[in-house]
């Protein structure tokens, strides 16, 4: 950048913005040809910051130095520098565009006062008005500049994380636009497509498949619906799942069923196991508060894929493991807690999906056995009772009518595991569904007898509470 | 599991359990709340029939069950009473 003549006369401002524009023009397209010319990264900053921005700042620095008698020569620039600060504000594809940058990012509490001081004066003062206006306007450009020079520009791989376009920002931007809720109904309905826009726009312009998955995670996570908590009702997303007879609702409830079902489906790797713990969890709590229209719709997923269950076979085995680990684990360590809470999750989780006297789920845990086993999974629960109580020998090895005290065999902090076993038993023959109970009804009595006539001493012993669950399989 | 009754399942519980099992449920459970809750007691002795509950203990578990909020909502108490509302029910 060469100037043919000084600068900073004061007849050739014009020239010198012109002049800055351009170059800041040529910094823009040098910017845009990064991959395909020598791009040093260094010069380029030191070019782009030091010498085009600094000389801009510099230019501002001597407007503002102004006094009264020199207004007059200076005020015909003010259209000028407007054209400027336009300029810099301006586009997408301008110099914010290097820096990665969005104009409400630089928007500070400094410059809104500039605007708001400036709207105030009175138009009719035109001396004082163009003498703030000048102000103002060098002042907003300065500090743009100079917020702009602290930054390095964005090359490629770095814009990629943090541009506006990644599925985070995009949603948080949309969830802003949805914070304010209209009164009308219409707009509120319009408001919750925001989210897809996106990818219904992709999906004119390619008419391929959708690749919702991104999307919907990142919705998901913001909204906090992969975390059970009684707060749950109050939570606008999963309450509107219980409008069953709203088809928007249903089909955002096939989606959000889809979406874990397929992330279950996939591979149980040890790195990805915390994430699908969480999506069970949010499974369990959507699946809490509105039952009926979560079960229907993740009965058609499973059934979309045929006539196996991959996903709750995955589940199944899971929960066979962490039962064992849990069961046979000597000591009681921090890995032993986060394997019982999830094995209590995996439980509840079976539990839920019958709730409300679905048939529907019954007949699929009646009918389906699983690869590598015999018997269905009704049955299996009254064996998986069978061997935990043979374990801890919870109903042999005591004289009837005697007050036991525990012992370190008796594992006495397994009794919650009971207590869900014979919950889930119950679910799956409620209703009446007699298939089921004759499915189980002539298994173990010994194990039940021994069990229901054991007395601890302690009289707030979870046993007491598995028993009555027991009682309340059987004679409900 | 009685829900339905259907005849072959009721048929196989009240062959395999036996009454008496379920009366002396009820009243060992009533017998240890009463021990532990109401009276206080270390309930250290071997065994249940070493707890007696006669007609006199009447009046204080009545007093218990009125005045004493874990007793009314105690584990043992639900099973007692939902083994009555089934033998009476």
């Amino acid at each position: 950048m060469k100037y043919e003549e000084d600068p900073f006369y004061d007849k050739e401002y014009q020239k010198t913005i012109d002049l800055l524009m351009g170059e800041l023009d040529f910094v823009t397209d040098l910017f845009r040809k990064e991959k395909l010319e020598n791009f040093n990264e260094a010069t380029f900053v030191s070019y782009a910051n030091s010498e085009v921005l600094g000389t801009v700042i510099k230019l501002m620095n001597y407007f503002l130095v102004i006094k009264e008698g020199d207004l007059h020569k200076l005020s015909k620039y003010i259209p000028k520098l407007e054209e400027l600060k336009t300029y810099l504000e301006g586009s997408k594809d301008g110099v914010l565009m290097i820096y990665g940058i969005n104009i409400d990012e630089l928007s500070s509490p400094e410059r809104k006062k500039y605007e708001v001081e400036l709207a105030q004066i009175d138009p009719e003062l035109t001396i004082k008005m163009d003498k703030r206006k000048l102000i103002e306007l060098c002042k907003i450009i300065l500090e743009l500049c100079s917020n702009i020079v602290k930054l390095k520009p964005l090359l490629d791989n770095k814009r990629k994380l943090i541009t506006h376009k990644t599925s985070i920002k995009r949603t948080e931007k949309i969830n802003n636009t949805i914070q304010n809720f209209s009164n009308k109904l219409s707009i509120r309905r319009e408001n919750i497509n925001c989210f897809f826009t996106k990818v219904e726009n992709n999906l004119k312009k390619t008419g391929g498949k959708l690749q919702v998955t991104e999307y919907l995670s990142a919705y998901y996570e913001h909204y906090k619906m992969v975390k059970t908590s009684l707060e749950a009702e109050k939570n606008i997303y999963i309450i509107s799942l219980k409008d069953e007879n709203n088809p928007e609702m249903m089909s955002y409830s096939y989606n959000l069923c889809a979406f874990i079902h397929n992330q279950l489906n996939g591979e149980w790797c040890i790195d990805s196991k915390n994430q699908k713990f969480t999506l069970i969890e949010s499974l369990i709590n959507t699946l809490f508060i509105s039952t009926k229209s979560i079960q229907f719709n993740l009965l058609k997923v499973i059934k979309e894929t045929g006539n196996t269950v991959p996903m709750l076979d995955k589940i199944w085995i899971e929960m066979k493991w962490t039962m064992s680990f849990v069961k046979f684990k000597t000591t009681i360590d921090k890995y032993w807690k986060e394997a019982f809470k999830r094995c209590m999750i995996l439980i509840k989780f079976h539990q839920f999906l019958c709730e409300d006297n679905n048939s529907s789920f019954k007949e699929l845990m009646r009918s389906h056995i699983l690869p590598t086993d015999t018997i269905d999974r009704v049955q299996r629960w009254t064996t998986i009772f069978q061997r935990m109580s043979d374990n801890c020998q919870w109903h042999y090895n005591y004289v009837k009518g005697e007050i036991n005290d525990f012992e370190r065999s008796h594992r006495p902090y397994l009794f919650p595991l009971a207590t869900g076993v014979f919950d889930n038993l119950a679910e799956l023959c409620s209703g009446p569904c007699t298939e089921n109970q004759l499915k189980i009804y002539t298994f173990i009595y010994d194990r039940y007898n021994g069990f229901l006539q054991r007395y601890w001493r302690d009289p707030n012993t979870q046993f007491y509470k598995a028993k009555l669950h027991w009682w309340s399989l059987f004679f409900q | 599991m009685t829900e339905g009754f259907h005849p072959e399942i009721i048929n196989y519980q009240t062959t395999n359990f036996e009454l008496n099992m379920i009366f002396s449920i009820i009243v060992n459970s009533l017998k240890q709340l009463y021990y532990c809750v109401a009276k206080n007691d270390p309930f250290e002795k071997k065994c249940m029939a070493d707890y007696p509950l006669r007609m006199a203990d009447f009046d204080g578990l009545q007093l218990a069950f009125q005045r004493n909020n874990t007793f009314s909502n105690h584990t043992l108490l639900i099973i007692c009473l939902r083994l009555f509302a089934y033998i009476y029910g």
